[in-house]
């Protein structure tokens, strides 16, 4: 049966899972959940997840919330190439490393989300200028970790994260929340990206082993990104 | 050579690993890096982990920061019985959704008591009024009613998600709720004494493992009481 995957291209690890399995020809069917809607809050959806949180994934009944544990658990039982989740207990424990620090700390959605979308949902929220700041520092000692300590080409070892010279299911989840750092003014993005070079460089290299998929599954992002630029124009 | 822990006791998720290596006899040397007077921001500690967060394990020269990742490497590396991070794919992906909720929701437990009660005592950072804690609280409250209301099945088993023994999730979040003990009586009574199935999981812990957990815990009797006082001198 062809795995479902509820969610939604706008959320990162969505997008996650569905780059993984088109990179490895997965089939799925991605089950539109409609955050801006609060869809994700409905019972029909909490029955599958009493978090309320996208994504979650039904593998003929099997059904399993948080996209790190759905990207380890298609890995393992699909029998993916060995990089995305290596076998080796080392290597392994690396990749866990990333995917755990990720939960608290690269999540830098809440910044974008906060300054650019949250008057775009149905909650109606303003953007609350103390949050927006507090979710700015986060993001930057993050992305300075990542910049600083997590990628390792230039020091001999291997284009993705941590060293590796293969992609891992933490260079795509990362990758893909990067990406949605698109949906800032340029300006934004021009000073997150200043002085993160290695960051730029190892992001190219991710897309790029992921193209097709990456610009496909990034549209929606794309469509958002040029509508607010326009709006921030007076357009 | 003897696994090196870096942590704290007043750090939850350094006791959570400490209590993995308790319960199945791998030998291990705590190695201690004050969090209260600020060591693990210091050149030296952020030299063996950038982000300056406990625990850090040194597995003979191998470094690996993160509790959780700390514990899927114990438990796959020293063999311990298969209950604590099962290798069956399925049951693995369960225990492996647990400790991501746990990352993402239960640890607000965290967030909450830290802002409300040892930031104040430990750091000196000023007292948080009513409303700058709600958001902490109600993510706190939510997360402890999603554990007791669909993460613990008693019908089918003592532990989380239903599970006859215990995994390395239910040592992550039992120690997580014993932050609860910092708060008020009338706030801890408040948060638990609705939540029977919840005060059951972590007695069925307490029987399985409770003189590591006091082990663990000997140092709270102290850090409780620095923290009552802080509460009552204002």
């Amino acid at each position: 049966m062809t795995i479902k995957v509820y969610g939604s291209l706008m959320s990162q690890p969505t997008r996650a899972i569905v780059l993984l399995c088109l990179a490895n020809k997965i089939p799925y069917e991605l089950v539109f959940v409609d955050i801006s809607k609060l869809d994700h809050k409905k019972p029909e959806f909490t029955a599958l997840n009493p978090a309320g949180q996208i994504p979650v994934l039904d593998d003929d009944g099997f059904i399993l919330p948080e996209s790190v544990s759905i990207l380890k658990y298609l890995a393992t039982s699909r029998h993916l190439p060995d990089h995305w989740y290596p076998v080796d207990v080392k290597a392994r424990a690396r990749v866990d490393y990333l995917l755990d620090w990720y939960h608290t700390n690269i999540r830098s959605n809440c910044y974008v989300f906060e300054k650019e979308y949250s008057s775009l949902v149905s909650w109606k929220m303003e953007p609350d200028a103390v949050a927006i700041r507090s979710y700015e520092q986060k993001m930057n000692s993050s992305m300075d970790l990542v910049e600083e300590s997590f990628l390792k080409a230039e020091e001999g070892k291997g284009p993705f994260l941590l060293g590796s010279s293969q992609p891992s299911i933490a260079d795509i989840l990362f990758a893909s929340e990067y990406a949605q750092t698109q949906i800032l003014s340029q300006a934004d993005q021009e000073r997150i990206f200043t002085g993160r070079d290695k960051t730029k460089k190892w992001l190219e290299l991710t897309e790029k082993t992921l193209d097709p998929h990456f610009a496909e599954v990034l549209k929606p992002i794309a469509d958002l990104s040029r509508v607010l630029e326009a709006a921030r124009n007076g357009n | 050579m003897t696994l090196k822990v870096y942590g704290d006791y007043v750090s939850q998720p350094t006791t959570a690993v400490l209590l993995l290596c308790l319960a199945n006899k791998i030998d291990f040397e705590l190695v201690p890096v004050n969090l209260r007077t600020g060591e693990h921001l210091g050149p030296e500690f952020k030299a063996i982990n950038p982000t300056g967060q406990v625990p850090v394990i040194d597995d003979d020269g191998f470094i690996l920061s993160e509790s959780t990742a700390i514990l899927r490497y114990l438990a796959v590396t020293r063999n311990v019985p298969d209950h604590w991070y099962p290798k069956d794919v399925k049951a693995r992906a369960r225990i492996d959704y647990l400790l991501d909720w746990y990352h993402t929701n239960l640890r607000q437990i965290a967030v909450y008591v830290i802002q409300k009660e040892l930031g104040p005592t430990f750091w000196k950072i000023p007292r948080p009024d009513e409303a700058q804690l709600k958001p902490a609280q109600g993510k706190m409250t939510a997360s402890v009613e999603i554990l007791e209301e669909f993460l613990l099945k008693p019908e089918e088993g003592p532990f989380l998600l239903g599970a006859p023994q215990p995994s390395i999730a239910d040592l992550i979040c039992s120690c997580e709720y014993t932050l609860t003990r910092y708060l008020p009586q009338e706030e801890q009574e408040e948060l638990l004494g609705r939540r029977p199935k919840t005060k059951k999981w972590l007695k069925a812990l307490e029987k399985t493992l409770g003189r590591h957990y006091s082990e663990i815990n000997k140092t709270l009797p102290e850090l409780l009481k620095l923290v009552a006082d802080a509460r009552s001198s204002g």
